[in-house]
């Protein structure tokens, strides 16, 4: 197989043109690609293009966002030594920009539009995987950039630190965003070569959902330990010892703090060889990405975006839709369970504001973490840790209701506005259940998984039970407060970013009355459970009353003088 | 290379576990020839048409250009396509100068050419006034007319049309029709696949009509003629495709429209 249909250029000699030749890849086809999809993905969304003028990207955004996230950790420079708070941001980062690239790289790598538009044209699947992982590095950089740069900054004035943390942690940090999209991109990759087209699609987001819960549980469970050790470290009033190997130096985060910790501590064995691995790590990687996972990429995108009549012909609902289909009684919330479904897993606008409110939303946790025991030798405030749910599932509702479509918004949108909703309490209860089935319910299960290791089984659930109970009360209420019309048709308020906030404002006051409710009065088990019992039937009245105020609407009618349209003379 | 067929497909099958698309269909196209490719929906066009431009793999059977074998990897004989989709094939982000642009930079037309080459097609299909506007904006004829032009401005010798006249104002297709009449007079190949009957018959040297995946009839109009007692295209096509009860099949249409009124 030829890696190019054209025969070198002049100027070939170049060293980039040796990097290209080496890896196999078309220069030339390469530049337009990525330029391409930069100027896709800068450009906003088309539905509301008008001539001559630009839409503002979500990305900017996204990256202002994600520097106020970061802003607000950026405090625990002053209480942990340098290396310390380095490892402990590490984690956190590299798993937040791990989310961001596992539910970002299916729409970024795999673009359905790319098989009409390119796969009869003589791109190898090297130059294209090279060009769509380019693009999709350049967004994790500055997804980086705006992550760690505050940090970085804060670093500086960390216990032991000196003003070169900076630009090394940060340099490390972006290397680990990058080597972070690779281990997703190879993943994504090695699934193409083991999976049929057909099965490729199911494939992955099987891959998703393991990985996304494996990143969950490793960034609820692994900076918790690394918090331990730190506040052990802060009690004992002890230097970090850089040169002491650990079992969590098996974990990517810690090669990547490696090159800050020789900055701070000096080179020794340990902290030499976790850099030399990062270094050698992600140019292996890259390697072995282009030159021999992408070999068949193309096609295998081409062929997993074609259509295949023999599915089309038996097309039943998954095993997991046909148990869901039994809590949507009416085709109604069915449909908007699907819509919202849809919304969030294919629009990758709508996506790029959620990762952000969620980071904002996780940001509680830390904090949660740091807070001194008041008893015994604990080093977490396990009393305080078993609020956290609460605080995680109570806010998401705010943070994600907000994100649903206005009218105009959305690509399926018209069919409102075509054909009226008939029964339009159960597309709202349908929204509420979409909501509720596929975050509220997820993350209750991957808090459970970090909160088990603290607290046990029991207390666990119970715990998560009672978060569970006032979110889907928060939901129920912000839900009756949000939406005049139902999402999707509802029109755009003015002032809409400071509403939403203000909403997530009050989530925090009632989180905070039910929080300390909780940890104060509510502490035995059979309080927890009939303080949960009640917040269920609060919500479910609030159902019952909310739902009942939204009228159905009718399809636009014809006026008398139309004349009615009449298909046969 | 006169006697080698410029497309030739040998026992072309397509299977989607057990549902047939294309059943060991063979052909050959003479250089210079404008075949006609015909059928039902669902008949095996679209996937015939993805596995001439490499876009599907065929389960058995293969093809050849110009006597070679074309394997789905071989990028320097891709360079020779061609090929007009039957919907989507743009990004809707872009304006219709920039995926021109595009198009030609695959294929290594210096950046200059590619600019001249861009506008020059966009002038030559009356779209200069639109160029720098977003293909989302565009109507669907618009959106055709770019389309045409990134599969003509590298100049292939194999040209695969998949329903190009698809919102096409009168006049266009006109143009684009004398275009492929004269695009066959310079030697290029042309495949056209069409639903339209009348443009087939008057624009193609031969017609081949699939029906569930079977090839049913290959020859030039006066071929197809005295095969059949049919004399038109239309009349061709209903007998061999079994859609010859039509009348009856309106009648139980009106009659279902008549109980849910």
């Amino acid at each position: 197989m030829k890696a190019s249909a054209f025969p070198a250029e002049s100027g070939a000699s170049s060293f980039p043109s040796k990097i290209f030749s080496f890896f196999g890849v078309d220069e030339i086809q390469f530049r337009t690609l990525l330029r391409i999809g930069f100027l896709i993905d800068l450009r906003g969304s088309a539905q509301t293009a008008t001539p001559g003028r630009s839409t503002d990207s979500p990305l900017k955004s996204s990256l202002i966002l994600y520097a106020v996230y970061s802003a607000f950790l950026t405090p625990l420079a002053f209480l942990f030594p340098a290396a310390l708070y380095a490892r402990f941001m590490m984690f956190f980062g590299m798993a937040l920009l791990g989310m961001i690239m596992l539910v970002d790289f299916g729409v970024t790598l795999v673009v359905p539009d790319d098989m009409v538009i390119l796969a009869w044209r003589p791109i190898s699947s090297r130059t294209y995987f090279a060009a769509k992982l380019t693009n999709a590095l350049a967004f994790i950089c500055a997804f980086a950039v705006a992550l760690f740069t505050l940090p970085a900054i804060a670093g500086i004035f960390a216990r032991g630190s000196t003003p070169l943390f900076f630009p090394v942690y940060l340099l490390s940090a972006i290397l680990g965003a990058i080597f972070i999209a690779g281990l997703v991109a190879a993943s994504y990759a090695a699934l193409l070569r083991v999976f049929s087209a057909e099965k490729f699609r199911s494939a992955v987001n099987f891959l998703q959902i393991a990985m996304m819960a494996t990143l969950m549980v490793g960034s609820q469970v692994a900076p918790r330990i690394e918090g331990r050790n730190a506040m052990r470290q802060i009690v004992n009033k002890q230097a970090m010892d850089s040169s002491v190997w650990s079992w969590w130096d098996l974990t990517p985060p810690r090669w990547f703090c490696a090159p800050s910790e020789m900055l701070l501590g000096g080179a020794n064995r340990r902290v030499v060889t976790l850099s030399l691995i990062a270094l050698a790590g992600t140019m292996a990687l890259f390697t072995v990405l282009i030159r021999s996972l992408s070999l068949t990429y193309l096609q295998k995108v081409h062929g997993s975006g074609a259509t295949n009549p023999a599915r089309s012909i038996d097309q039943r609902p998954s095993l997991v839709m046909r148990t869901l289909m039994v809590f949507f009684p009416t085709s109604e919330g069915m449909v908007m369970f699907d819509l919202i479904r849809t919304q969030i897993g294919r629009d990758r606008q709508v996506r790029l504001r959620i990762y952000p409110m969620l980071a904002y939303m996780l940001i509680v946790l830390p904090f949660l973490m740091l807070a001194p025991a008041s008893r015994g030798n604990e080093h977490i405030n396990i009393g305080l840790l078993k609020i956290a749910p609460l605080i995680v599932l109570g806010l998401l509702p705010g943070v994600l209701l907000p994100l649903i479509p206005f009218a105009g918004e959305s690509q399926g949108a018209w069919i409102f506005e075509l054909a009226g909703l008939q029964n339009a309490a159960s597309a709202a209860s349908g929204i509420k259940k979409a909501i509720v089935f596929l975050f509220l319910i997820p993350l209750a299960l991957a808090c459970f998984a970090g909160l088990v290791f603290f607290t046990g089984a029991w207390q666990a659930a119970i715990w998560i039970l009672f978060g569970l109970a006032v979110a889907i009360l928060l939901l129920q209420v912000e839900f009756m407060a949000m939406f005049s019309g139902l999402p999707f048709t509802r029109k755009m308020p003015k002032g809409r970013v400071s509403g939403n906030l203000a909403y997530i404002l009050i989530a925090y006051a009632v989180i905070g009355v039910a929080g300390a409710l909780a940890y104060f009065v509510l502490n035995t088990p059979l309080r927890l459970l009939i303080a949960t019992a009640v917040l269920f039937g609060a919500a479910a009245a609030l159902n019952h009353i909310g739902n009942a105020g939204y009228q159905p609407f009718g399809a636009p009618t014809l006026s008398d003088d139309d004349e009615p349209v009449k298909l046969f003379q | 290379m006169t006697g080698t067929p410029a497309i030739e497909a040998r026992g072309l099958t397509k299977r989607y576990g057990s549902f047939v698309a294309l059943d060991h269909v063979s052909f050959a196209v003479p250089r210079g020839q404008i075949l006609g490719y015909l059928g039902p929906n669902g008949a095996g066009k679209s996937t015939t048409i993805g596995i001439l431009v490499g876009m599907l793999s065929a389960t058995e059977g293969n093809v050849y250009f110009g006597g070679q074998e074309f394997r789905r990897d071989d990028y320097v004989m891709r360079r020779r396509i061609g090929y007009v989709p039957e919907s989507g094939g743009f990004y809707d982000t872009l304006s219709g100068f920039e995926f021109l642009q595009m198009a030609a930079r695959l294929y290594h037309v210096e950046e200059k050419d590619a600019e001249q080459k861009a506008r020059g097609f966009m002038e030559l299909f009356e779209l200069e006034r639109v160029m720098h506007q977003r293909m989302s904006t565009y109507s669907k004829g618009m959106r055709q007319r770019v389309l045409i032009s990134a599969a003509l401005l590298h100049n292939p010798d194999l040209l695969f049309f998949d329903e190009p006249l698809t919102g096409l104002d009168a006049n266009t297709a006109l143009l684009l029709k004398d275009l492929i009449r004269q695009l066959a007079q310079d030697g290029k190949t042309i495949f056209y696949c069409s639903h339209v009957l009348e443009v087939v018959e008057r624009l193609c040297d031969r017609v081949i009509i699939l029906d569930h995946g079977k090839a049913v009839a290959d020859g030039s109009m006066a071929e197809l003629r005295s095969s059949t007692a049919s004399t038109t295209l239309e009349q061709i096509f209903q007998e061999l495709t079994h859609e010859d009860d039509t009348e009856a099949r309106v009648k139980q249409f009106r009659s279902l429209l008549g109980s849910t009124a």
